[in-house]
């Protein structure tokens, strides 16, 4: 009982685990950046209580920036700026893409 | 705005030289020439540090990436900056920004390690693959701060560092006086008390989920790839760590784990027994009836005394190494206390705290950086349980109070705290307790209520993090900087820039630690830094791959409209901080050179 007791806060020490809101913002602005896009204010991320990760943003002309990230496909994000959809797939690849060198 | 008359110079210099310990003449000198900016700074906008092949399994190398430039950030401005600002712009400030070191006592009994057999990802911090290498790390993360001592982007001398928090990993005080005796540039030898053999769960084949150096196979980190190092524990007792020191003086706040044990649990009598024993877990059996066992006990001196005992006589699941008194867990006063003992440069003594806070108890401090820039470091941890924060009332309104004549004396403000505006939420609290914890955004919203607040730095998430507080035309920039146990093991340098036409400009330089890319073979401290870096990258459990932050979180600009008109700042007042800080660098490069 004493176990179960303790362990029922493992939830608790999380915070240097995973992030998914920082995962998804992380990788739409790298999106940003490498479709050189001129940002004037950088995408603010919020999570549901589904896990459904939104952030919004403006660029430079006005357009906005709008990511998501769906509870039922959390492994997936869509960037949209300005209407147009500049990236829809893996959050993982471009993570691990913007880690690597480029050829 | 005239700089400061021949005269004016020659006293300043004068009084800086008296107070650093450095012949006049040379800080005159040294001063009298204009300030450069270091092309050669070794930061990461010279060289950046990226992933590389696949060797083994899935572990990967490290491999050197191109440099990364200042990515302006507008979103507090609303608008494209003036390209002018470039030519007029002053440095007002060169500070380090150091968090999240988690100074590690390998050996000790009171670890927890095993908790990972439970749930890896959960308790992941619990045990890393490059835990023996920790003083290492720290050691060669100072030696880029000395390198870093003059700024990268104008040549102004590093004016103040501050460290946010969580440096002691388990509340050890011996980490603690490791981690103070690195940043003061004091020897450490990690043998003391304990011998030159290593005596931990990654030297033994009972552990067999523990990456163990000698032979990973049978366990996970053998079969994700972790490479063969027989040498390499007691390569990492084998002989002192050295640490040039800071290069200016440094502050520092709390952290959780320098609050809870693990940031995150109350230090039962079981694990302050432990902690100074002869008994190591090396199972989950054993840590976890520890540990868990000892949670209960703490409420009767029948089960304290019943505890003791199991520590002392051993238990299955544990082996006895070398004990150590110096190891004891240490209180929450404590800690700010150990930062009265330290040399007295780079200082300064108490390290933002102050003897008022040892009277009365309290652990949170003000500081004027310069005559125009003041520091407000925070505790913003729990003193009951979980590694979020929030603030207290008494904090809270101590600070309201503070940023009012903050604002009145028109200085300039920064933040400084453990927690960032993401883990701030947690309200645990004793029965009993009534103050009121503030949250993020109760938070966020009064330091917005005073636009002399132009910055809050801070760590916690081990990761690179800048977030824009505010609107357009009014706001703050939040700071947060990555840590040295996780991936990508950086901090940073932050510079506050005026740039002379009525905005203000804060660069942030990520910094990798010294340790070359690859790890060579000699063993050295920077040799083992580096090893750790690389096991960093494949310590899978923490997420590595994500923690290095995208662009707009490393070296950037961070824009915004100056609270105040910045002439009221003189030239001359500027120069006096610059010589006056300069003196402390060359005093710091003396004792480099001795």
């Amino acid at each position: 009982m004493l176990l179960l007791t303790g362990c029922s806060q493992i939830a608790a020490i999380a915070p240097v685990g995973g992030n998914r809101t920082s995962e998804v913002r992380y990788a739409a602005l790298d999106i940003l950046v490498r479709d050189e896009v001129d940002v004037l204010a950088a995408p603010i991320c919020a999570m549901a209580d589904d896990r459904t990760v939104t952030c919004t943003g403006t660029t430079l002309d006005s357009g906005a920036i709008d990511v998501v990230s769906k509870a039922e496909d959390e492994a997936n994000l869509t960037v949209t700026v300005g209407g147009s959809v500049l990236y829809s797939g893996s959050i993982q690849e471009v993570l691990e893409s913007a880690l690597e060198p480029r050829p | 705005m005239p700089g400061l008359s021949r005269r004016q110079f020659l006293l300043a210099a004068s009084a800086a030289a008296a107070a650093a310990a450095v012949p006049f003449e040379v800080v005159a000198t040294a001063s009298a020439a204009p300030s450069v900016p270091l092309s050669d700074a070794p930061s990461t906008l010279l060289q950046t540090i990226l992933q590389g092949r696949t060797v083994s399994g899935q572990y990967r190398t490290l491999v050197a990436g191109p440099g990364e430039g200042y990515l302006p950030r507008i979103d507090l401005l609303g608008r494209a900056p003036e390209a002018a600002r470039t030519a007029a712009r002053r440095s007002l400030l060169y500070i380090g920004h150091l968090s999240d070191m988690h100074v590690i006592d390998a050996q000790s009994p009171g670890r927890i390690e095993p908790m990972i057999v439970q749930d890896h990802s959960a308790w992941g911090s619990a045990f890393h693959p490059h835990d023996p290498l920790s003083l290492h790390v720290t050691s060669s993360t100072v030696q880029s701060f000395s390198a870093l001592r003059y700024s990268p982007l104008t040549g102004a001398p590093m004016g103040a560092a501050i460290v946010t928090g969580d440096s002691a990993d388990m509340h050890s005080h011996k980490e603690l006086r490791w981690y103070i005796d690195m940043l003061d540039g004091v020897t450490v030898d990690p043998a003391v008390g304990i011998g030159r053999t290593f005596n931990g769960v990654q030297g033994w084949a009972e552990a067999v989920w523990a990456y163990r150096p000698g032979n990973p196979s049978g366990g996970s980190f053998g079969d994700y790839g972790f490479p063969k190092l027989p040498t390499l524990l007691d390569d990492s007792v084998a002989r002192p760590v050295e640490s040039p020191g800071m290069p200016a003086p440094w502050y520092a706040v709390y952290g959780n784990h320098d609050t809870l044990l693990l940031g995150t649990f109350d230090l039962s009598s079981q694990m302050h027994a432990l902690a100074v024993g002869g008994q190591k877990s090396y199972s989950l059996d054993g840590t976890a009836s520890t540990i868990l066992g000892g949670y209960a006990a703490t409420t009767s001196a029948l089960g304290r005394a019943t505890d003791a005992a199991g520590v002392a006589l051993g238990r299955p699941g544990f082996r006895s190494v070398p004990s150590d008194p110096d190891r004891y867990l240490f209180a929450q006063a404590e800690f700010m206390a150990e930062h009265f003992n330290t040399e007295s440069a780079p200082g300064p003594v108490g390290h933002g705290f102050t003897r008022k806070n040892l009277q009365s108890g309290e652990t949170w401090w003000k500081a004027d950086l310069t005559p125009f820039i003041r520091a407000f470091g925070l505790d913003t941890c729990n003193q009951v349980a979980g590694p979020d924060g929030a603030v207290p009332a008494a904090q809270f309104r101590w600070l309201e109070q503070e940023l009012e004549r903050a604002q009145s004396e028109n200085r300039l403000v920064l933040i400084f705290s453990h927690h960032n505006s993401l883990t701030l939420e947690n309200r645990a609290q004793r029965p009993g307790d009534a103050e009121k914890l503030y949250g993020a955004e109760e938070f966020v919203d009064l330091l917005l209520r005073f636009p002399a607040v132009v910055g809050w730095m801070n760590g916690h998430t081990h990761l690179n993090q800048i977030l824009a507080h505010g609107t357009a035309g009014s706001g703050f920039w939040e700071i947060t900087t990555a840590s040295c146990i996780d991936f990508p093991q950086q901090q940073q340098v932050v510079e506050i820039i005026d740039n002379r036409d009525g905005t203000l400009s804060l660069f942030t330089t990520v910094v990798d630690h010294a340790a070359p890319v690859s790890p060579g073979s000699g063993a050295t401290t920077l040799d083992l830094a580096s090893q750790s870096r690389e096991f960093a990258l494949n310590d899978w459990a923490e997420s590595p791959v994500m923690r290095r932050g995208s662009p707009f979180d490393r070296n950037t600009e961070l824009l915004l409209k100056a609270p105040f008109d910045l002439s009221r700042i003189s030239d001359a007042a500027v120069e006096s901080e610059h010589i006056a800080a300069r003196a402390r660098v060359l005093a710091h490069e003396r004792g480099l050179k001795s």
